[in-house]
């Protein structure tokens, strides 16, 4: 095996690493960030490679080169293969997305492996950093995370308005009419609410009270007394309970 | 006498082993340069590229947290603190090329980074919610060419969608990580492509590393061409096209030429069913370039010379010349193995025939979808050319704000900036590449940016000057760095010139960048926020993730246009926003009358929602939080009540949801008891 193609090694021991994922995936349930460590670059970039290393064998491609062509073959291997197969009539599920790109990857391979030459000569290696070079990068890196962390980060807002959310679906069936009431807060403070049910003129008073912190929701199944039946629209009014005077959500449905 | 035998002179050494020896030779001192010291100040650079990105992540921290407009300051200083010291590194003399390829590989991937951090908690741009309702549709059924109710034509170019919905199932990413991937290989894609585009160009990596960093400068680089977009991933692999033609153009070996030619082909039919456009405009430059390396070409060149000659002949025209030789110089000689009929004729030929077989097989709603856009600018151009259509207002956004006075400065300035380098870098391309077709189509494409810069004034129009921008300015990027008089400067001259030419970069940027996005927007604007423990989001994603979790997926609703996105990407409903069946009167309306209950009822509408702000209406700035009374940084003007309540009196029609400024309507028992 020339020393020159340990690229190529790696790239398939890639997609050993890739092919095991994919098979025990459903087995084993295996955590989302070892899947997307090893899926990630290998679909990203490998299908790329490969391509790149089974038509270009004896040709010098610089570093730059080779990342450009490894990103670009790889969206075109996806893309074009997806219209490829969705033309044979394939559904695209996991399985048929990384047979593709298996196979893309491992006959590449061969076919690069087959057509290298084995007196090809060393890459130049890439420049050595000093021991400075490297604090300023790590420095960069450092800052750089900080700086994605921070945006990352929900803070609280001075200048906004919360709101609450309030809703009702029908429930039930006709024989026992039903209501799926609920409410979210996305207020900024601790609100507490009461509930009251409505039907046409009829009123079923207050059929909850519930206090909801921010991000908290309530939901309840509540169902329309005989007696209220059939006599119309039924209304569903949240009232906060430091304004209970005023309506603040509400709900109709038509029978 | 003795006769000396003639010194033995030594033969020639065979060809194979002279190239070797060279090839050794090379090697050699390129590992001798290679090993120390080559990434010359690109640490100490990117720690200051990472210090700016870490200023305008506290500018977008602190916007979030209320201070809004006010931030807008630290955002400069922060993409200030990125460019102008990167910029001055590569107009220094003896930087390495790996440095200058190193320096524009920073300075993409952080003006990427600029638009996440806007935007770092999901997608909030208008087509961005397009593009993901169509990923989603590919991810949850496995099928390409779905139904999209807001840009119809989309599903028919599924590349970027495709291969997101790849990745997803793949690295079992959601939408959004899955898109900022695929984006961001996108934007490595693109400076890649640009600097080795321009270094074959220019043959200088210090000139392409600046051209990298002009083409930045336009006005769509920071934010839109890096949304979650069709465009964004083609407009990259056709730069990356242009890249490898260059390089097929200079290969040697014929192996070589045909793995070029097979990934050229490849990358040609992705561009096509990724985004129509770009394809049109891969289709335009292949054909210009093809038809400007052909004999044609030679033949025009002898025609000019002979009337240049006949001109020379008479007096006023050998004054003529003289002035124009002292003022422009000689024209560049032609290019050793640049012969005419090098073009891509055969790849131009094939991109126009599977782009038009894919238009006209495939995705014929394009045509519906593009020619009002091109017919009405058309018009809006007569109308303008006598004097019928007022000039458009010039830095203002949709919803009245307007650019503060330094920002319209800044703006027409860097056009005037520009203009004024063109005949500089026209003057170079004359004098040094004028017989390369490459280079020729810059020059064309540098001088129409300027025709797509006066569409901007013209109302209908500016759009596509707008959009032509991101095409255009690839020409009038080389152009420009190619004038840039460092490089033919002497002494104190030169010494001036180089902080003289950061700034005009700075302020091209800048220019570029408020031409592009509207104040209030460069930073974050509060789309989750903090409570407490808790994280809560705005009432139209909320709305929408409660609709797909109680009603269902893939219900008809027709909206406003920000709450309708949110319904469409993130609830995966079909989403019919003010552009179609007549919705936006139905929602402008202070009341409805029967024709617009019957365009509710043509599009089979089943749930209706009402957004009482104004800003629902802007497909920008309607994905936020609502503001405190006199804290708003963008419009918070609410809508009248005879608007917004209108439909809460319709008979049967069941009100399902109220989260204070957006409500859900059932109309299923209107729009269907009358069909």
């Amino acid at each position: 095996m020339p020393r020159s193609s340990r690229d190529l090694l790696a790239l398939v021991g890639l997609g050993v690493a890739g092919l095991v994922v994919w098979l025990l995936l459903p087995a084993t349930g295996l955590s989302a960030g070892l899947r997307a460590l090893i899926w990630l670059p290998l679909a990203a970039c490998g299908p790329g490679y490969a391509l790149t290393a089974a038509l270009f064998p004896r040709t010098e491609v610089g570093r730059a080169e080779r990342l450009l062509l490894s990103v670009g073959l790889s969206f075109a291997t996806l893309i074009l293969g997806a219209i490829a197969l969705a033309q044979l009539g394939v559904t695209l599920t996991l399985d048929v997305w990384a047979a593709l790109v298996e196979t893309v990857v491992s006959a590449g391979c061969l076919i690069a492996l087959l057509r290298r030459s084995s007196d090809g000569a060393p890459r130049a290696p890439l420049p050595r950093l000093t021991q400075r070079q490297w604090v300023f990068f790590g420095l960069a890196g450092l800052l750089g995370l900080t700086a994605l962390a921070l945006a990352g980060t929900p803070l609280a807002a001075t200048n906004v308005q919360g709101y609450t959310a309030f809703w009702m679906l029908p429930a039930g069936d006709a024989d026992a009419p039903q209501l799926q009431l609920g409410a979210e807060s996305a207020e900024l403070t601790i609100v507490s609410y009461r509930v009251e049910v409505s039907v046409g003129t009829g009123s079923a008073g207050e059929v909850a009270r519930l206090t909801l912190a921010p991000g908290e929701k309530w939901e309840a199944t509540y169902a329309i007394p005989e007696a209220l039946r059939g006599q119309g629209v039924i209304a569903a009014r949240l009232y906060r309970l430091d304004v209970p005077d005023e309506v603040y959500r509400q709900v109709l449905l038509w029978p | 006498m003795t006769r000396t035998a003639p010194a033995r002179r030594t033969p020639p050494p065979l060809a194979g082993s002279r190239l070797q020896a060279a090839e050794a030779a090379r090697r050699a001192a390129a590992r001798r340069v290679l090993t120390y010291g080559t990434w010359g100040r690109l640490p100490e650079l990117t720690l200051i590229s990472a210090t700016g990105l870490l200023i305008i992540a506290v500018a977008d921290a602190l916007s979030r947290w209320g201070y809004g407009p006010r931030m807008e300051g630290l955002f400069w200083i922060g993409l200030l603190t990125i460019l102008i010291p990167l910029t001055a590194r590569l107009l220094t003399p003896r930087v390495t090329r790996n440095e200058l390829l190193g320096l524009a590989l920073v300075y993409g991937l952080s003006l990427y980074l600029i638009k996440y951090m806007q935007s770092p908690f999901g997608f909030t741009y208008a087509d961005e919610f397009v593009h993901l309702f169509n990923t989603n549709q590919i991810y949850t059924t496995g099928r390409l060419f779905g139904l999209n109710t807001i840009l119809p034509a989309t599903p028919y170019y599924p590349g970027l969608a495709a291969a997101t919905a790849g990745l997803m199932q793949l690295a079992g990413l959601n939408g959004f990580g899955a898109g900022l991937v695929v984006i961001g290989l996108a934007r490595l894609t693109m400076t890649l492509a640009l600097f080795l585009f321009f270094e074959r160009l220019t043959r200088s990596a210090r000139v392409a590393a600046l051209s990298t960093v002009l083409y930045a400068a336009n006005a769509n680089y920071m934010f839109w061409s890096v949304q979650f977009s069709y465009e964004s991933l083609a407009l990259p692999l056709a730069v990356m096209v242009l890249a490898l033609l260059l390089r097929r153009e200079q290969g040697r070996m014929s192996a070589e030429r045909l793995g070029l030619t097979v990934v050229t082909l490849l990358l040609i039919g992705t561009i096509i069913v990724t985004h129509h456009l770009t394809s049109y405009f891969l289709v335009g430059v292949l054909t210009a370039w093809a038809l400007l390396a052909s004999p044609a070409r030679d033949r025009l060149y002898r025609l000019v010379a002979a009337g240049v000659v006949r001109l020379e002949r008479t007096k006023w025209g050998a004054q003529a010349l003289r002035l124009a030789r002292r003022l422009v110089g000689r024209p560049a000689g032609t290019e050793t193995g640049l012969t005419s009929g090098n073009g891509p004729s055969g790849l131009a030929l094939i991109a126009a025939v599977v782009t038009l077989l894919w238009l006209f097989n495939v995705a014929t709603l394009t045509v519906s979808y593009l020619s009002p856009v091109f017919v009405k600018a058309l018009s809006s151009v007569a109308g303008s050319l006598s004097g019928e259509t007022s000039a458009r207002e010039l830095f203002q956004s949709d919803t009245g704000v307007v650019a503060p006075l330094w920002e319209r400065a800044a703006g027409i300035g860097s056009v005037l900036v520009s203009l004024a380098g063109l005949p500089l870098g026209l003057r170079e391309v004359w004098r040094r590449r004028l017989y390369h077709p490459a280079m020729l189509l810059c020059a064309g494409l540098a001088v129409a940016y300027f025709g797509g810069v006066g569409l901007r004034l013209i109302p209908e129009a500016w759009e596509i000057g707008n959009r032509s921008g991101e095409f255009l300015f690839l020409g009038l990027a080389v152009v420009l760095a190619y004038a840039h008089p460092v490089q033919w400067l002497r002494g104190r001259a030169r010494r001036w010139a180089r902080p003289a030419l950061v700034a005009v970069v700075a302020l091209i940027t800048m220019g570029g960048t408020i031409a592009g996005w509207p104040p209030p927007l460069r930073t974050t604007l509060a789309g989750v926020i903090r409570v407490g423990d808790e994280e809560v989001r705005p009432a139209g994603w909320t709305a929408a993730h409660w609709f797909r979790l109680y009603v269902g997926p893939e219900h008809i609703v027709a909206a406003q246009e920000a709450p309708g996105r949110y319904m469409f990407g993130e609830g995966q409903q079909y989403a019919f926003i003010t552009h179609a069946f007549s919705i936006k009167s139905v929602f402008r309306a202070y009341g409805l009358q029967a024709w617009q209950f019957d365009a509710l009822r043509s599009a089979h509408i089943e749930y209706l929602v009402m957004d009482r702000r104004r800003v629902s209406n802007n497909g920008m700035q309607g994905y936020f939080f609502d503001w405190l009374p006199d804290t708003a940084p963008v419009d918070d003007v609410i809508l009248a009540p005879e608007i917004y309540a209108k439909f809460d009196g319709l008979p049967e029609v069941s009100r399902i949801f109220d989260a204070g400024s957006l409500v859900i309507y059932d109309v299923r028992a209107l729009t269907r008891a009358a069909q």
